[in-house]
């Protein structure tokens, strides 16, 4: 508890440089698109949905972060980012299953138009992220 | 090309579209720091014009199909897609790039790069519309034209989903296969959270001629086939059996119908079938590619010197009412068949008609019933597409009349 807390007021006066933030989450979508859609990472436990959710919930944090700066420098590209966002959770949650101890239905009983639907959903995030880092640098 | 000008005409490519900007919703197409070589091979093909090219355009020798899943909702977003796509394929026909390669160090390039400095090959970009895209979804119910039905189930059929159907088919022809698969990919690229791909075929060689000045190329089973094409030069023939008139839906005047096979064939079958048999199956000499009885490639056929069922003589458009195809096919070979080691090769059909109602699909019913050829084939996928006519110049888009 003392190093939560230790850590918690130490995160809390850290501060990221914008591009951190949009590479931070473009990192976090990556690693979804690369390893976890794969089914890799959780082999044995078949966890991934789980692990798919938070890296998803990190890169959104990330994004909201830099909301407010980058919709006064594009709004046309921080409502696009916005609204893939919204379906990529939307494509996340439909497999939510309260029943499981990860929340999520076992990776394994997604077909193989699952997951292909769930890695055009990422993808749909990160081409149009891929341009933040760029925008919020060239105004920093 | 200035870059004034090139902006001008990104400009009016998406103005059209009624957006505000393409900063945030799409690439920057046709950005300004595109080069505008002088001096390259003359290997370019016109990309606007009354008809689509690569359909007429001599076949090249280098294949990239793709079929395409529309995954939004949002019929503004699919025509911005489309629109994105047609001002990028004005760009990469003429051996530029979509947009910067070089851009700055914290953006991912515009253009995906790997035909950087090669030269436009003859590259050509076809698009069509699958019967799918007119459901629902985009308020096309009423616009699909009689002639996009959905192809029959024919004897012998082995298709698989994964290798079948699309709400857009896209062809890219090249001289270089790079050439073409780099317009493939960066036509997914554009389509991020707006389409995906269902399914992609190379095919590494034609094996067909549309023209006169072409020589009949052989298939993967070593005979000529395809002699009697219907050819670019032939107005005639064209007008007849290639162009659809759009009588019924006028956005597809000067378009035309395009039916995609993925035949499989077994080679090491083929293989080990004698010389007369395989002559006998196809209705042609193999080395001089001259039907049975005759001499030259050329020679008109003899049909009563074949068997009943060799595959020139129920391919003739005799014995089809008359009916002819632009065929412009290619030979694939996609590794090996993971259950038996067998090679998974062939040809990738396409061919081009003003109906297919009236030209694959009888040929096909007969052919699938009778062809003595089926012994050495298996149809592994199928796909049928609208071919909107030609697009006029910068601003316009395949399927803007479709969806006005």
């Amino acid at each position: 508890v003392q190093d939560t807390k230790k850590l918690q007021r130490l995160t809390a006066t850290l501060t990221y440089q914008p591009t951190e933030l949009a590479n931070g989450a473009q990192e976090l979508l990556d690693e979804v698109a690369a390893s976890k859609i794969t089914g890799e990472e959780e082999r044995y436990s078949h966890i991934d949905l789980l692990d798919v959710d938070f890296n998803v919930e990190g890169a959104q944090q990330a994004f909201a972060q830099l909301q407010p700066a980058l919709t006064r420098i594009d709004p046309v590209l921080t409502k696009t980012i916005a609204a893939r966002f919204d379906a990529l959770d939307k494509a996340v949650d439909a497999h939510r299953n309260g029943e499981d101890i990860s929340g999520f239905v076992r990776y394994t009983t997604l077909s193989a138009d699952d997951k292909r639907a769930l890695a055009a959903a990422v993808k749909a995030v990160q081409e149009p992220l891929s341009r933040v880092a760029q925008k919020v640098a060239s105004q920093s | 090309v200035s870059d004034t000008s090139r902006r001008r005409f990104l400009g009016s490519a998406l103005g059209t579209l009624g957006l505000a900007a393409a900063g945030g919703t799409g690439y920057a197409v046709a950005a300004s720091t595109e080069r505008t070589d002088a001096g390259r091979p003359a290997a370019q093909v016109p990309f606007y014009g009354a008809h689509q090219a690569g359909i007429a355009t001599p076949a090249q020798d280098r294949l990239a199909f793709a079929a395409f899943t529309v995954t939004t909702q949002d019929v503004t977003e699919l025509q911005q897609m489309l629109g994105l796509w047609a001002a990028a394929a004005a760009q990469m026909t003429k051996g530029l790039p979509v947009g910067a390669v070089e851009t700055a160090p914290l953006v991912p390039p515009i253009d995906t790069g790997e035909a950087y400095g090669l030269p436009a090959s003859s590259l050509t970009i076809t698009v069509g519309f699958g019967p799918s895209l007119f459901d629902d979804r985009f308020g096309l119910k009423g616009k699909r034209p009689a002639a996009l039905a959905e192809l029959p189930a024919f004897p012998g059929d082995t298709l698989a989903a994964e290798r079948s159907g699309g709400d857009i088919g896209v062809q890219a022809c090249a001289d270089d296969p790079q050439v073409a698969f780099h317009a493939i990919r960066n036509f997914a690229r554009l389509a991020r959270g707006t389409a995906v791909l269902k399914w992609t075929q190379l095919g590494f060689g034609r094996t067909s001629s549309t023209s006169t000045a072409q020589a009949t190329p052989r298939n993967l089973m070593g005979f000529k086939d395809g002699t009697r094409n219907v050819k670019a030069e032939d107005a005639s023939d064209m007008d007849r059996w290639v162009w659809a008139d759009g009588s019924d839906q006028t956005w597809m005047k000067g378009g035309s119908f395009l039916v995609a096979r993925r035949i499989r064939m077994l080679v090491e079958s083929w293989d080990t079938a004698s010389l007369a048999d395989q002559e006998q199956t196809f209705g042609r000499v193999k080395d001089t590619g001259a039907p049975m009885g005759k001499h030259g490639e050329f020679d008109r056929p003899n049909f009563e010197a074949m068997p009943a069922n060799a595959h020139v003589r129920l391919a003739a458009p005799t014995a089809n009412g008359g009916a002819k195809l632009l065929r412009r096919g290619y030979s694939y070979t996609d590794g090996i068949d993971p259950d038996t080691g067998l090679l998974d090769a062939g040809l990738f059909f396409l061919a081009y008609q003003r109906d297919p109602r009236e030209q694959f699909v009888p040929i096909q019913q007969r052919l699938g019933a009778h062809d003595a050829l089926n012994e050495y084939i298996r149809h592994t996928g199928s796909a049928v597409f609208a071919v909107p006519p030609g697009l006029s110049g910068p601003g316009d888009w395949w399927g803007k009349t479709l969806f006005a």
